[in-house]
């Protein structure tokens, strides 16, 4: 950096003459927060979208990205060298942000790819200024409210589903039950792969914009989902936000023009944004909370669970809570008929998931009013961690009791005493092992 | 035969073999069956580094040197032909030619290949029969340009006929064989012990046995070679070694003495010297003036064994074991068959014709922990011919059953439960070793039995450096590894005060650097800023050298913090 560089960020930035003055200094106190928040709040919004954008990346990035707001040589695009493409955007750079202290710039001759000084150009965004960045939003509002889920698609899902009952799932419906497992797609069915299905849904009503040529590509982009949903993330509490304030901060982070509208319309519908409408407008956040059904709690099992004159447990897919869903699958059987979902309990299924579930309200509640799992889980208790399969490890019989004592001083707490000749130890001792029964004049036998 | 002469052997220079052909085929055989041993690439040769392994094993006291200053040992790739020849190994020996142009072969990947059952079988030889396969293996050169006319022996210094013609004329048609052993059957004869002179035994068997070697009418290879080459045309001889050289006329009269006598001699060399079955000595005197030289080696003496090993005499090797736990073996060939046997549960303490040995406590612990069928009393009894000192079996049965102290299983896991009876793990249990603890197999297969049996068993994979933490509640011999608490360990920071001047004029600022240079002090004198910056260790330095430039400036010191 020049001396006229140090001097405008010493400037932009307020640091005192002590703190400026020498680059060792400054560069100590380049990454504190003085006069941060000021240097930041001059810059534009299209300036602060980039600055997001370099933030979500993280690491460096070269000239290219900074020609989504500051443009590029345009003219005989590919009849251009680098520099020729560049410079003037080099030049908007330092001047706009790196001057005013927010950015850092430097060289990069790691990159062998690079022929020139423009080309070797990298900036990045402190990590430690991204607290401070202003909301890449021009306006956001403030609601104390409730926004409204779309739940709908997945129940519609669960619905048509329990309708079908054995028969042909229907295409695009990747709901099916496999041996008693309820499965979405081909994992298990649980609150985390629905919503990773979810987005996958979302995903694909809202493709990429096509990318451009290597040669003229402005830097690499997020997909529009993930792009919106980095931007939304930077809410406050009770923040929401109109769709058009989309438009500016995503033309910078996928470098394109897209319907925002239509994109946070496909992620309310799947169940990945919450909607609210005030005074004939929709604005948009992130879900505060994660497979909530509306109107019900998740305490109230009665709800929704109900114990049949068959002894099996009834589900009400309208109302049940995924979570509790997901729960209720990994200790039963389920199965679709007349109408309903039915769970029994499958002890094996129970043995995989009692350590994870074990103290869980609603195997409280399932004990009380189901008496099959009532019966079930007594079995489980009073079997469950009685019987262990440990693995990985090394067995040995050592039948001389000198030998045996001389290995558990020489290596205490790792050598396991299971039986009067028999001891056990982990697979990365047994180098130290061998070395110690060699050197005491034994012999390790194999068997 | 009584009419050979006996010779006074002071002042020749006699030459009994150091080398034990014998024992160092076994040497080269234990060396590759314990490594993998390729050859190079280009020539086939054996590496530099395994010449240099071998070399220290072997019994040739040159190999060393001769490694160092050729890259290669001749007794060792002696050694080596003779273990391709008997067939104990195997690797190629004709090559590829890799490219289109290429003048020579080429030898990619060719590691010595064991052949493990024909060492074996022939270990498993009496030593008549083993002393047999090796003296074959030596005379069975059928090969007339291979021969001794035209070979240098390995272990002889007798220079060969110019092999101009060897394939061509009498050579390719002399059965060198019967030749080979009808010379052994007449060494045989000779009383062992004495020195006789080889000019005497020419005569005699020019007299007796003047067709020994080439019939009187000899076969040709070519037609018309009997009026063209005449008897004696394969051979040469000069006054040089390079030079012209002339054919020895078939008429001279000291022909045989020329062809069939220089034969003789290189013979003697030959298989016989090679095996110990003589010894010889060699004129000291002037340079050669004939080339191939003639009557060089004046004497040669038989021993002992060459009588035994014609004669299938062998002695078998006399074991004893003593109670110190050192066993003897007293052999006058190298006893291949008892070493192989007792190899691994011996140190070598002295070889010769007693060898020394003596048995390890560690050594054949491990070895019956690798063997367990291993009787190594049976085997020494066996040997030896009698029973074992008391003391000595008494330890050795001891020194077995010390290899079962520690027994390692491997690929197994425990089962850990509190009911005795236990039947889906039944036909997994490898071993019970308490009521509530199994060692088992098939761990998959045995976890999916009792899951459906509803059992609810706990799978633990232990990491390979400890031991996994078990959920609360479960009751279990292993230990719960305790969360370390944090240690704070002692840091210490290295403080250094550096000082900086600034110099209000460039030219007062040159003054005291220059000062400052011949007076050797460490500083950092930087003309943009004016500024000397040192640590404060040099401050007394600094100080002086401000001090001397007094007479032309009032300087004095300020802190500024």
């Amino acid at each position: 950096m020049s001396e006229a560089d140090v001097r405008a960020i010493r400037k932009a930035r307020g640091f005192s003459a002590e703190q400026a003055a020498t680059r060792t200094l400054l560069e100590t106190f380049f990454l504190s927060d003085i006069g941060l928040e000021a240097a930041l709040a001059v810059l534009s919004l299209q300036e602060i979208a980039l600055l997001h954008l370099l933030n979500f990346h993280g690491g460096s990035e070269s000239l290219p990205i900074f020609a989504r707001i500051y443009g590029a040589e345009k003219r005989s695009y590919y009849a251009r060298t680098f520099t020729q493409r560049y410079k003037e955007t080099c030049k908007q750079v330092r001047y706009a942000l790196v001057r005013r202290g927010v950015l850092l710039m430097a060289q990069d001759h790691q990159d062998m790819r690079a022929e020139t000084k423009m080309e070797r150009w990298r900036f990045a965004f402190p990590r430690e200024f991204a607290p401070f960045l202003p909301s890449p939003f021009q306006s956001v509002a403030k609601f104390e409210r409730e926004g409204d889920l779309q739940v709908r698609a997945f129940q519609q899902m669960l619905r048509e589903f329990i309708q079908r009952g054995s028969g042909e799932p229907k295409r695009g419906n990747p709901l099916r039950l496999v041996k008693g497992e309820l499965r979405l797609g081909e994992r298990a069915f649980s609150v985390e792969a629905l919503r990773e299905w979810q987005w996958e849904r979302w995903r694909a009503k809202v493709p990429p914009p096509r990318r451009p040529a290597a040669a003229i590509r402005r830097g690499d982009s997020p997909d529009p989902v993930t792009a919106i949903v980095y931007l939304l993330s930077c809410l406050g509490e009770c923040e929401w936000v109109l769709p058009e304030e989309l438009t500016l901060p995503l033309r910078v982070f996928c470098d394109a023009e897209l319907d925002v509208q239509a994109a946070c319309v496909a992620g309310w519908r799947w169940g990945c944004l919450e909607c609210l409408g005030v005074d004939g407008q929709v604005y948009y956040r992130l879900p505060a909370a994660e497979g909530a059904v509306v109107g019900s709690t998740v305490e109230d099992f009665s709800a929704y669970l109900e114990a049949s004159p068959d002894r099996r447990l009834v589900i009400d897919v309208e109302r049940v809570p995924y979570h509790v869903l997901e729960q209720i699958g990994a200790i039963s059987d389920l199965e679709v008929s007349d109408n309903a979902l039915l769970a029994s309990p499958n002890l094996v299924r129970l043995g995989r998931s009692f350590e994870s579930l074990r103290g869980r309200s609603l195997l409280a509640w399932l004990a009380d009013h189901a008496s099959p799992f009532a019966e079930s889980l007594q079995i489980a208790e009073k079997r469950w961690g009685k019987l262990i399969l440990h693995e990985n490890l090394l067995l040995a019989r050592v039948s001389d009791l000198a030998l045996r004592v001389q290995l558990e001083q020489a290596f205490p707490g790792q050598i396991v005493i299971l039986s009067d000749d028999y001891v056990a130890f982990p697979c990365a001792l047994l180098e130290a092992v061998e070395k110690a029964v060699d050197k005491w004049g034994y012999v390790i036998k194999t068997a | 035969m009584s009419e050979l002469e006996t010779v006074d052997v002071q002042g020749l220079d006699i030459f009994e073999n150091p080398c034990d052909l014998r024992r160092d085929l076994h040497v080269f055989m234990h060396y590759v069956q314990e490594r993998q041993v390729q050859r190079l690439y280009r020539d086939n040769a054996l590496r530099k580094a395994d010449y240099r392994r071998l070399a220290k094993l072997m019994t040739d006291l040159g190999a060393k040197e001769e490694i160092e200053r050729e890259g290669y040992s001749s007794w060792v790739d002696f050694v080596d032909k003779m273990a391709l020849k008997l067939g104990f190994v195997h690797y190629d020996t004709k090559g590829v030619y890799v490219g289109y142009s290429s003048a020579s072969p080429s030898f990619p990947d060719n590691v010595i290949d064991v052949q493990t059952e024909s060492y074996q079988r022939f270990l498993q030889l009496s030593m008549d029969l083993q002393e047999h396969c090796l003296l074959d293996a030596l005379i069975k050169e059928r090969d007339g340009c291979n021969s001794e006319f035209y070979h240098w022996s390995i272990l002889g210094r007798l220079d060969p006929f110019s092999s101009r013609g060897c394939a061509t004329g009498i050579v390719p048609k002399l059965d060198f064989v019967r030749a080979r052993r009808f010379l052994l059957g007449r060494l045989q004869s000779c009383p062992a012990g004495a020195w006789y002179s080889t000019a005497s035994l020419i005569q005699h068997l020019k007299r007796e046995h003047p067709f020994f070697l080439i019939p009187q009418r000899p076969e040709y290879t070519y037609k018309g070679e009997a009026q063209r080459v005449g008897r004696y045309g394969n051979f040469y001889e000069g006054t040089s070694r390079w030079g012209d050289n002339n054919r020895i006329p078939d008429e001279a009269t000291d022909a045989f003495e020329r062809v069939e006598g220089r034969y003789v001699e290189r013979f003697l060399e030959g298989a016989p010297l090679v095996l110990g079955y003589v010894d010889v000595a060699y004129a000291v005197g002037p340079e050669q003036e004939i080339y191939p030289s003639l009557g060089q080696l004046e004497a040669f003496r038989v021993r002992e064994r060459l009588r035994q090993a014609l004669n299938r005499e062998i002695p078998r090797p006399n074991v004893t074991v003593q109670p110190n736990f050192e066993v003897y073996v007293e052999s006058l060939f190298y006893p291949a068959s008892v070493m192989q046997q007792l190899d691994g549960l011996v140190e070598v303490v002295s070889e010769g014709l007693l060898t020394v040995l003596r048995l390890r406590k560690e050594l054949v612990s491990a070895r019956v922990a690798e063997d367990e069928t291993l009787d190594v009393v049976s085997i020494l009894a066996r040997l030896s011919g009698q029973e074992l000192p008391p003391n000595v079996d008494r330890e050795l049965s001891e020194w077995s059953a010390h290899s079962d102290k520690f027994l390692l299983y491997e690929g197994l896991a425990l089962l850990e439960g509190e009911e005795e009876a236990l039947p889906p793990a039944d036909p997994f249990t490898v071993e019970r070793i308490s009521p509530c603890l199994r060692l088992v197999r098939s761990v998959d297969a045995l976890f999916g039995r009792l899951e459906k049996a509803g059992l609810l068993p706990l799978r633990v994979r232990h990491p390979d450096d400890g031991w996994a933490s078990l959920p609360e509640g479960v009751r279990t011999l292993f230990p719960r590894p305790e969360p370390e608490p944090p240690t704070i360990e002692p840091v210490r920071l290295l403080r250094q005060v550096r000082v900086t001047l600034h110099v209000p004029e460039a030219e007062i600022w040159e003054r005291i650097r220059q000062v400052l240079i011949e007076m050797r002090c460490p500083v950092e004198a930087r003309r943009d800023d004016l500024t000397i910056s040192f640590s404060q260790t040099y401050q007394a330095q600094v100080d002086e050298a401000v001090a001397s430039l007094d007479g032309d400036f009032d300087l004095c010191v300020e802190d500024v913090d």
